[in-house]
């Protein structure tokens, strides 16, 4: 992994305009990681969860509109190459999927064939947490915008699993149907108000001096 | 011709304005974000549409949202949360307006004045702020917050604690309290139904407790922009600012320019002495220069040193951007079998203090930003690994990053939630700091900031600061009722950015000196958080830069303009005033 990694990593030296990045159509198997990032935060009863021996008897995580929104917030919030160009300077969500896959094929190398294509999804859960963990603790990382990058990538599938985006229809920002999330967390949806209102503690309105 | 350029429309750039503009100087205030000005129509309660960090409406870049945001070099685990546009990180700041500990300020004599950063104090008294509290909160206004379920939660966890109730504005030892707030108390149907027909102004007026805080105030339903409910600049200072001839006899409105990015502040030699003329700005893809006899930087904690530096200002000390305290946050997550109320009412109406430490503060939020609080984590992912992390569970039962079977368990029903914020009273520290990045590309306003926390080796006050508070909040958790208690201990989440070119009482450790002007360069001033001196304790922060910035406007009008100082010989005007509330709807602002 080490000799992968400093050709990925290694060269990533200074960000270029982000115009000279790849399309993110060129690259393979990123909805597969992507998906499978989120089946390993919010397992449902989906393909993927199932593939990685933690799974539930109903939807999670792992929606197209989870997906897509995840992906999208991984491309803004890294439109630059992330790796070097002997990975052909990936940006956002492709250089994520080539991060995760290369640590994937480490953490347990029968990940290059399974039923995805991206051997990050091929994974256990307990093999996923693995290269959580490396990602979290490489020393190689250390100063550079992937550091953020990486620890955010949990932190971002759980925030997309748990919002609206499943259920979305970005164009008239309006949902179409009920949230993957709020069913999950039995939250009652957005509202303008709520009679929550139960007076003042200890009686006391007004507080001066 | 312009008397006072204002760079920054977030917590502290419309207090200066709005103050200058009443005593009748002509204030332009530049705005990098984006303008907001018909909320109920261009915001949601959506949580992705609204606070998705890079792409939501609420982000620090453009308006644009088919654009990337503004990037910070982040060089560690850690997320600067910040928003751009008029109002700031205002838009999804509780509105919690606690004073300053006085422990953090020069002079103070009481029994506990070693527990604070005392090689860092303000250059002035705590008394000396006071009249100036006083003029902020009867502006906002700042109200003491109303109960809900989650906290009286909270507060019934507090009490049993042993804690004192706290029933004064001024905090001088470890007790629990509602929050002051500068959130209108709920009045009329606001807060005493869900019927959104009955929820319209003036039916319904002040708070409507809809749990939505973090995503903009635009409630009650057809009240005019200076009568929603909480106070965010973009409610009570900026309205107050645009109509400043209609409430002050001498009063000039402000001419405000939204997505106006300032790419560098212009300086002239005047005796011998750098001097402030004025800035040059991009606005519409082109480059303008403005010029005034004072320059306000009020751009926030990051962008205020990344427009020094990227302007090649002097710094002499080295101390420009250096310094930045942000509380070294924690969260604390309780369980518990009964209904907690976790996704309605304020984002949080009650607080613990625990001076000399921090605090701890009841957070109410919506399900995906519990879910991001639960997997932000320094420790790894719980259950597998540690990430090497320094501290350990604090009391509680697990600690780390929730995924899988235990995210899911504790998201089961996010109304048996109860979350905890714990506020380090953190210490200034030279190399936690705002440089240029080395790396990113420049972006409009020039070459992009890094920010650089050295979260792991912070000083042995500040971490035992930290894990004193987040103790506490554990030990809260379990007296108000939870039958399982989560740390989160979270990574560098910068919601409390402070002190990055501190006003200080020695010139070998600060940027500006006791008026907020910059020691290196005259007529400039700053008043964003980073002009503090300190972490303040731990209280919030907004309050009190809102009422240094009310200090700097006098200081500017009477060391520039000829004036006298005002706030300890008037009376303030409400920014929910009739004559602000007939100016806002005659000029639909």
């Amino acid at each position: 992994m080490a000799t992968t990694m400093a050709a990925l990593v290694g060269t990533a030296g200074v960000f270029a305009r982000e115009s000279n990045a790849s399309p993110l159509s060129e690259t393979p198997a990123v909805r597969d990681t992507i998906n499978g990032v989120l089946a390993f935060v919010v397992p449902g009863n989906d393909p993927y969860s199932h593939q990685q021996g933690m799974w539930t008897d109903r939807p999670g995580g792992v929606t197209a509109g989870t997906a897509e929104s995840l992906e999208r917030t991984l491309d803004q919030a890294s439109p630059m190459p992330l790796l070097g160009p002997a990975a052909g300077n990936l940006p956002g969500a492709a250089a994520i999927a080539l991060l995760l896959n290369t640590f994937g094929v480490t953490a347990d190398p029968r990940a290059v064939s399974g039923p995805f294509a991206a051997p990050f999804a091929n994974l256990s859960h307990a093999a996923k947490a693995q290269v959580f963990e490396w990602l979290d603790t490489d020393p190689r990382f250390e100063g550079l915008v992937l550091k953020f990058v990486v620890n955010a990538i949990p932190t971002l599938a759980a925030f997309a699993a748990f919002s609206e985006v499943s259920a979305y229809d970005r164009t008239r920002r309006e949902i179409a149907g009920r949230p993957v999330g709020w069913e999950l967390s039995r939250y009652a949806g957005p509202s303008d108000g709520w009679d929550e209102f139960l007076g003042y503690y200890g009686g006391i309105d007004e507080v001066e001096g | 011709m312009t008397d006072v350029i204002v760079i920054g429309a977030g917590g502290g750039g419309p207090v200066v304005a709005k103050e200058l503009a009443a005593r009748g100087l002509d204030v332009l205030v530049l705005e990098a974000g984006p303008r907001f000005a018909d909320p109920e129509n261009e915001w949601t309660h959506f949580e992705d549409d609204v606070n998705n960090p890079i792409t939501g409406l609420f982000r620090h870049g453009p308006g644009d949202r088919s654009r990337p945001p503004w990037l910070r070099d982040l060089p560690q685990n850690s997320f600067v949360w910040q928003v751009s546009g008029v109002g700031g990180t205002t838009l999804h700041f509780f509105g919690n307006s606690p004073r300053a500990a006085p422990g953090a300020f020069s002079g103070y004599d009481g029994a506990d004045r070693d527990m604070y950063d005392t090689a860092h104090l303000f250059p002035f008294g705590y008394d000396e702020l006071r009249p100036y509290y006083e003029w902020v909160e009867a502006t906002l206004p700042v109200q003491t917050a109303p109960m809900g379920a989650k906290e009286q939660l909270f507060l019934r966890g507090a009490a049993a604690m042993g804690l004192p109730h706290q029933t004064s504005l001024d905090t001088t030892r470890a007790a629990h309290r509602a929050q002051q707030n500068a959130i209108l108390q709920p009045a009329g149907t606001a807060g005493r139904t869900h019927d959104r027909s009955r929820l319209h102004h003036p039916e319904a007026r002040g708070c409507t407790m809809c749990g939505h805080c973090y995503q903009g105030c635009f409630l009650p339903l057809g009240a005019p922009r200076n009568l929603k409910a909480k106070r965010s600049t973009d409610n009570s200072y900026v309205p107050m600012m645009l109509t400043a001839d209609a409430w002050s006899p001498q009063g000039r409105p402000v001419t405000l320019i939204a997505d106006a990015v300032v790419s560098e502040i212009l300086v002239e030699q005047v005796h011998g002495e750098t001097t402030a003329r004025g800035v040059r700005l991009t606005t519409a893809g082109e480059e303008h220069e403005a010029t005034a006899p004072v320059v306000v930087l009020a751009a926030g904690c990051i962008e205020s040193p990344r427009l020094w530096l990227n302007s090649t200002l002097p710094n002499p000390n080295g101390w420009v951007g250096r310094g930045l305290t942000d509380h070294h946050m924690d969260a604390v997550f309780g369980v518990f079998d009964e209904y907690t109320g976790q996704t309605r009412g304020p984002g949080s109406n009650a607080r613990v203090d625990l001076p000399g430490y921090g605090g701890i503060e009841q957070v109410g939020l919506p399900p995906a930003l519990i879910a991001y609080a639960l997997n932000f984590s320094d420790s790894g992912i719980h259950g597998y690994g540690r990430a090497g992390s320094v501290v350990d569970s604090a009391g509680a039962d697990s600690v780390g990053r929730l995924v899988g079977r235990d995210l899911l368990d504790t998201m089961s029903d996010a109304d048996r939630v109860l979350a905890a914020l714990v506020i380090s009273d953190d210490d200034v520290e030279p190399d936690n700091r705002v440089t240029l990045s080395p790396i990113l590309y420049p972006d409009e306003g020039g070459p992009a900031p890094r920010v650089t926390v050295h979260h792991r080796r912070r000083s042995a006050r500040t971490r035992r600061n930290r894990d004193h508070a987040t103790r506490k909040a554990v030990e809260l958790m379990r007296a108000a009722g939870a039958k399982r208690v989560h740390r989160c201990d979270w990574p560098p989440l910068i919601l409390h950015s402070q002190s990055s070119m501190r006003m200080g009482v020695s010139d070998q450790d600060s940027v500006l000196d006791a008026d907020a002007e910059a020691r290196w360069v005259k007529r400039l001033f700053i008043a964003d958080n980073s002009a503090l001196a300190n972490s303040l304790g731990g209280p919030n922060p907004t309050l009190t830069t809102q009422a240094i910035a009310t200090r700097t406007a006098e200081r500017i009008f009477a060391k520039y303009f000829g004036g006298s100082a005002w706030v300890t010989h008037e009376n303030p005007v409400s920014s929910i005033a009739d004559r602000v509330t007939a100016a806002v709807i005659e000029r639909g602002i």
